[in-house]
């Protein structure tokens, strides 16, 4: 599979003018394969941002390489930005114009024509209100104008810093489908967010970074079956006779809240059952003892805080 | 897409994003609306005959318009307003786009950021020079009826009106390179205020200081060149000599300067934040 994106070695210093230069990225090595969604997760400070602005060329690297849609970046940003559609943190548009002006004056840039603006604000919900002017416009409805904004190229990459912030639910829902529609139509979209379970049900592969180093990468499923432990969850009206009858047949097994986290495979949840039925317990809850990608970031990040 | 056409399309958007700034806005109103008072103005103070016989000039006699040779015609009026709304338009475009955070914007659809530079100063240049010279006309345009119905025009001869398109020109190229180097002095500074307190400070205060301390420096001063310029003739009761072809070429040459500087500087620069 072809990457779109390839970083080897990306470092990032801010110098000062006194004191030591900050490190926001260390060293960061990431593949991103064509087509489908990509997850970029990080807690607070960890570089998502400024990976994003090196890879657009707002910012320069101090060492290492990058390369999007197979072309070094920034040298060869002019030659490929037709393809890339982006939008970094809140996305900024002229407040003193409307949506489809502010469309239509950068689409100009590119040749753009209304039809396309047309379908960029359908396509994100503002079609309603494109004539009203941006600085009316709540945090939300920016960040649709943001995601029309790069969408309008028609791009065979979308890359998104926290394209959700400010949405209600009803909009992160509609913006979630809109994202899955497109890396099912087999653009790349590299969308970084800290919403965890946005992530998890939006993507197909995931990168954790933290400190300017990456963490982990994979497909979502990989990642977290790699990560969840064999195990059952049983839920029991007594769960302390269930533990010790379980335990007498030879399994190990430890509470968990209100649950027991049996040490079995998930395709020998048969065997726990008759286990219990035969001492007269009867199972109210059982279930895989899967690891959320929340749990999984918190757990490889060491934060017990889920931000980005 | 050529590059020739990219470019154009650039300089196309900037102009338009431009104009569709409050402040460049408000100072066309502004300057259209204090054409219309001077019109006022002058039709009032020309409708007594022996008032305006006793003026030395005044805009209801078409020949005060302007004045070869150095006199004070009342284009000057118009130019002083001119260069100051140019730094100020000029540098607010800049300082505006770096405060609410649309460069990056600006640069996720252009990622050359000498070709956005470049189009930027040039869109800058055009516009300060055609609503430059729109003003001046509106400015002279105003003074009109008065002219028609209590003036005269006498010594409108084609020298005059020769003399006096050159001169509209030449205060609206002017104009042009005091927004471009408006908008070189913001993009240094990303900031339209400090662009504008260090034009300000550079024009009001080092040159004055400069021009007191060592007189025979003058030649090398903005202002003085600008002063030259504009009338197209040596300046008199200076210690300097400075030909208006010379003025102009030192103009353009600092410009050049301070827009390398701005140039190299934003090709440079970390864009981070919004």
């Amino acid at each position: 599979m072809t990457a779109v994106i390839e970083v080897e070695g990306l470092r990032k210093e801010y110098r000062r003018w006194r004191g030591t230069p900050t490190v926001a990225i260390h060293g960061l090595d990431l593949t991103v394969p064509e087509g489908g969604v990509f997850g970029f997760l990080g807690p607070n400070g960890s570089g998502k941002t400024t990976t994003i602005r090196c890879l657009l060329g707002l910012v320069a690297a101090t060492a290492g390489r990058a390369a999007v849609l197979g072309r070094p970046t920034p040298a060869d940003l002019p030659t490929v930005m037709r393809q890339i559609g982006a939008i970094v943190e809140t996305p900024a548009m002229f407040p003193t114009m409307t949506a489809r002006e502010n469309l239509e004056l950068f689409g100009a840039i590119d040749g753009i024509g209304p039809r396309r603006v047309e379908a960029s604000l359908a396509a994100v919900g503002l079609a309603d209100r494109a004539d009203e002017k941006v600085h009316k416009y709540s945090l939300g409805m920016r960040q649709r104008l943001g995601l029309a904004g790069a969408l309008l190229k028609d791009p065979a990459l979308l890359v998104l810093d926290e394209p959700v912030n400010g949405l209600d639910p009803a909009g992160i829902r509609e913006i979630r489908e809109l994202l899955r529609r497109l890396g099912a139509e087999g653009r790349t979209v590299f969308l970084s967010s800290h919403l965890l379970s946005e992530v998890e049900q939006t993507c197909d592969q995931v990168a954790i970074i933290d400190r300017g180093r990456l963490l982990l990468s994979g497909r979502v499923d990989d990642v977290l079956s790699a990560a969840s432990r064999p195990s059952l969850l049983v839920g029991l009206d007594d769960p302390v006779a269930g533990a010790d009858a379980l335990r007498r047949a030879g399994l190990d097994v430890e509470p968990t809240g209100t649950l027991l986290r049996v040490a079995l495979a998930p395709s020998q949840a048969a065997h726990v059952t008759k286990l219990l039925a035969d001492v007269g317990l009867y199972v109210t809850e059982l279930r895989p003892d899967t690891v959320s990608l929340e749990e999984l970031f918190l757990d490889i990040t060491g934060r017990e805080e889920v931000a980005a | 897409m050529s590059a020739a056409k990219r470019f154009a399309r650039l300089t196309i958007v900037e102009m338009r994003r431009a104009l569709h700034r409050r402040l460049v806005r408000w100072m066309i109103v502004l300057a259209l609306a204090l054409c219309g008072v001077m019109g006022v103005i002058v039709y009032l103070t020309s409708r007594d005959p022996s008032q305006l016989a006793r003026a030395d000039e005044h805009p209801a006699r078409m020949s005060s318009w302007w004045i070869s040779g150095g006199g004070d015609g009342i284009l000057t009026i118009a130019a002083l307003y001119l260069v100051v709304g140019a730094a100020i338009c000029g540098a607010s475009v800049v300082g505006a786009e770096w405060r609410a955070g649309t460069i990056t914007t600006a640069l996720i659809w252009e990622p050359s950021r000498l070709r956005l530079h470049a189009a930027r100063t040039a869109s800058a240049g055009i516009l300060a020079f055609v609503i430059g010279f729109a003003l001046e006309v509106a400015f002279l345009a105003s003074a009109l009826p008065a002219v028609l119905l209590n003036g005269s025009t006498d010594g409108t001869d084609r020298a005059w009106w020769t003399a006096l398109v050159l001169a509209m020109f030449r205060i609206a190229l002017i104009t042009a390179l005091v927004a471009v180097l408006a908008v070189s002095v913001a993009t240094i500074g990303r900031n339209t205020s400090a662009a504008l307190v260090t034009l300000a400070a550079w024009a009001l205060v080092i040159e004055r200081l400069i021009a007191a301390l060592r007189p025979q420096l003058g030649r090398f001063m903005i202002s003085e060149n600008v002063a030259t310029v504009v009338p197209w003739t040596q300046m008199t009761d200076v210690d300097f000599e400075r030909p208006p072809i010379v003025a102009l070429t030192a103009l353009v040459a600092y410009l050049a300067v301070v827009v390398a500087v701005a140039t190299a500087s934003f090709a440079g620069r970390d864009v981070v934040g919004t």
